[in-house]
């Protein structure tokens, strides 16, 4: 999470409660393009969400309030990439404070797997504002599928499990620069089946990690029950159940 | 023990590999041109021993990019690129190369396999609408090499692959890599000013892929046809860049219709307007 002064919340103007926001007024940053592929955009009060257009002249103020947001990170992501890889492929989404500056984002875009979308870089100044803003990407994208990577320390996991059925495509993960990191496969809206073996394991062992990521390359299919708390000890379920994303 | 390699001629070892996630066969065109690509050399992102192919990677982008300022960090090889999309290249087995190519690219005496010397890296925008972020070439930081051609060839087999039907991309007007991607055919501009990249002086451009445009770029047959330009923009002409950006708000449609003109510490790219 970013370190930013706390805002409190804007209560909302006419009472009405938006898909996943019933308080804050919310940003979409995306092409012209992307706009009209935005299955869940219709069902926002347009007055409580701001579209802007990253490619236009008149954004450069908030788009530069937009990189503020993770300014502050301590290898923040370019502005190129967000440009390149969300604000042109596909969208960054967070939500306004009451003076209208970003106080959280999280960048997502399309993947090769139909309907599925790759989420990264989300930054909320607390874990409520964190998951608000995984709910608006999911209301906006109406996605099957939700990927991230996570790295077990201090991460996001158990954000995306407030969203619905976390499976584990990796527990360990030497192609990124944090290898103690997990990809994740969300299924907004599904739940988790249960009556599988459940497993324990440390995740501050990189043995432990790389013995389920074998299991995971030979095949085995994990769920996440409960993400690593403070111990470090994360709850994977073994599943055989397929997911309705992936029907 | 010198490797004895300066007499072959590299570009005809060249093996094109592939990054990506699940199955590839049937998603994208694992023969474009012709030419295999074999399925020891297509990478699963997920798996473990994929790491040790994103090193090479960044070491290619580190010598393509480092000096430009513009490195990519390395979690988006992952992130941004293997997982949600893909990265094809070339590379050349590390037994053919000689020894100040292995000393530049940091090899020691042990290191076997592929080794990249050229990435094309694209992500999806919707079905066959592609986001290419990354070209990169190895043909100046090892000329002893005798590469020909590489980043436009890399490009071309990587569109091919991927069955992309229309490519979007942002570069800078005074990037010399504008010169490969006007081979490709007229690049009509989305941006011509852009204070959402790190550099505001990019356009983003967006092309319709053409098989003579590939052909083109592969170095067969003339340039793809494209109308006569109506002027040029100065690679450094900042307040042209805007005032042809707030034209393009207003509803005006511009394109880049071929290869920037040189001239003497000039650097000149012909525009033409578009219906």
């Amino acid at each position: 999470m970013s370190r930013m002064p706390h805002t409190p919340p804007v209560p909302p103007e006419n009472g009405r409660e938006e898909p996943g926001f019933p308080f804050f007024r919310v940003y979409l940053l995306c092409t012209p393009e992307r706009v009209p592929l935005l299955p869940g955009l219709p069902a926002f009060d347009p007055n409580r969400i701001r579209v802007i257009d990253p490619r236009s002249l008149t954004s450069d103020l908030f788009v530069d309030a937009v990189n503020a947001v993770v300014s502050g990170d301590p290898k923040p992501v370019p502005r190129w990439a967000l440009y390149d890889c969300a604000e042109t492929t596909g969208v960054v989404v967070g939500c306004l404070d009451h003076r209208g500056l970003p106080v959280s984002l999280l960048a997502a875009t399309p993947t090769t797997v139909e309907g599925e979308w790759h989420t990264f870089t989300l930054r909320a100044h607390d874990p409520g504002l964190a998951i608000r803003t995984a709910r608006l990407m999911v209301d906006l994208t109406r996605p099957r599928a939700v990927t991230a990577v996570s790295p077990y320390r201090g991460g996001s996991i158990d954000v995306f499990t407030m969203l619905g059925r976390v499976m584990l495509v990796t527990a360990y993960t030497p192609a990124h620069s944090e290898p103690m990191s997990a990809t994740i496969r969300v299924h907004p809206g599904e739940e988790r089946p249960t009556g599988g073996e459940v497993l324990t394991v440390d995740t501050r062992r990189e043995e432990a990690l790389r013995r389920l990521q074998d299991e995971i390359e030979s095949g085995d299919r994990y769920d996440i029950a409960a993400g690593p708390g403070i111990d470090g000890l994360l709850s994977v379920e073994k599943t055989d159940a397929p997911s309705r994303g992936d029907a | 023990m010198p490797r004895a390699a300066a007499t072959r001629d590299m570009n005809t070892l060249l093996e094109p590999f592939l990054v990506t996630r699940g199955d590839p066969a049937g998603r994208y065109d694992l023969e474009p041109f012709g030419l295999t690509v074999s399925p020891g050399l297509c990478y699963e992102a997920t798996r473990s021993a994929t790491g040790a192919v994103i090193d090479r990677l960044v070491k290619l982008d580190s010598l393509t990019f480092g000096p430009e300022g513009m490195p990519m960090p390395r979690w988006m090889f992952y992130e941004l690129a293997a997982f949600p999309g893909a990265i094809f290249g070339f590379g050349l087995d590390a037994g053919v190369l000689p020894d100040a190519s292995r000393e530049r690219l940091g090899l020691g005496d042990g290191d076997r396999g592929l080794v990249p010397v050229s990435m094309y890296i694209a992500i999806p925008i919707m079905p066959r609408v592609w986001c290419g972020h990354n070209l990169a070439s190895l043909k100046r930081v090892l000329p002893e090499l005798g590469l020909r051609r590489l980043a436009s060839r890399t490009k071309a087999f990587a569109l091919r692959c991927l069955r992309c039907e229309q490519q979007i991309g942002a570069t800078q007007w005074d990037s010399d890599a504008l010169f490969v991607h006007a081979k490709f055919g007229v690049l009509e501009l989305l941006s011509a000013w852009t204070p959402a990249h790190e550099f505001p002086a990019t356009l983003t451009y967006r092309l319709d892929v053409t098989e003579a445009g590939l052909r083109h770029a592969l170095g067969e047959g003339g340039p793809p046809t494209a109308p006569p330009a109506d002027f040029e923009i100065d690679a450094d002409d900042h307040a042209a860049m805007r005032t042809l950006q707030t034209r393009i708000e207003a509803g005006e449609r511009f394109a880049i219709t071929g290869k920037p003109r040189v001239g003497e510490g000039t650097r000149r790219i012909p525009i033409a307007r578009i219906d």
